[in-house]
């Protein structure tokens, strides 16, 4: 989260493509508490922030 | 896949906790290219692409079966697919990248792709195929043997054609 933050600072134009687990895994509710579902509170970050295109890679 | 890798060049089994379920593997290469594509888009090419979540499967869905088969091909070595328990998938795991929660994870998500709790099907995203740029996918085979030497025993014949070759090199 810190990366983002920074690179969110660094430059407000940035566009960040995000890789992260594929998507059942991180929609799955017996996965919570394990890495995958780290991933999802990034991309809500990053959304909360608008200040950047984002995409997030899922594969 | 490599996690397993071991077992495929030392036994010639491919070790799998999937079941009968088909899975969309994706060669790591091919990750890294779609990541720069959709980096080096113009805004307008990526715009559906914007504030979104969106899936990246393997140009293929194989049951473990299949993908023993693909593999068999592409190193022209008869591979087989066995049904590993969590516990023997976890400890290989464990052995490719360390004991914690990365093995556990992918034990878990495992299982849950086996009894359907999770799907094991996953589409790329019409999005990501629809960018002019999107790249042609690597079959697992390709992948296989791009990374030949992690799945299979050197080739005899070509070790002692190697050897004949030094050999000869060395004498003269």
């Amino acid at each position: 989260m810190a990366l983002v933050d920074a690179v969110l600072a660094a430059n407000e134009k940035a566009v960040i493509v995000k890789l992260s687990t594929y998507g059942p895994m991180m929609e799955s509710e017996a996965l919570k508490g394990t890495f995958y579902h780290q991933h999802a509170h990034v991309e809500a970050h990053l959304d909360a922030s608008k200040c950047c295109d984002w995409v997030s890679v899922r594969p | 896949m490599l996690g397993v890798a071991g077992a495929v060049k030392s036994a010639k089994v491919l070790p799998s906790g999937f079941g009968d379920v088909s899975v969309g593997f994706i060669d790591t290469r091919d990750v890294g290219a779609v990541i720069a594509a959709v980096v080096a888009a113009s805004p307008s090419e990526r715009a559906d692409l914007v504030g979104r979540a969106v899936n990246l499967s393997g140009p293929d869905q194989l049951t473990p079966a299949q993908t023993a088969a693909s593999i068999s091909t592409a190193l022209d070595t008869k591979i087989t697919a066995v049904e590993a328990s969590d516990d023997d998938m976890r400890r290989g795991l464990a052995a490719a990248y360390g004991e914690g929660d990365v093995a556990d994870a992918i034990v878990l998500a495992t299982k849950l792709v086996r009894e359907g709790a999770i799907s094991g099907e996953v589409s790329t995203d019409p999005a990501l195929l629809g960018m002019a740029t999107f790249p042609r996918l690597r079959s697992l085979g390709d992948f296989a043997l791009a990374h030949a030497s992690a799945f299979k025993e050197a080739d005899a014949a070509f070790m002692e054609g190697g050897a004949s070759t030094a050999a000869a090199e060395g004498s003269s």
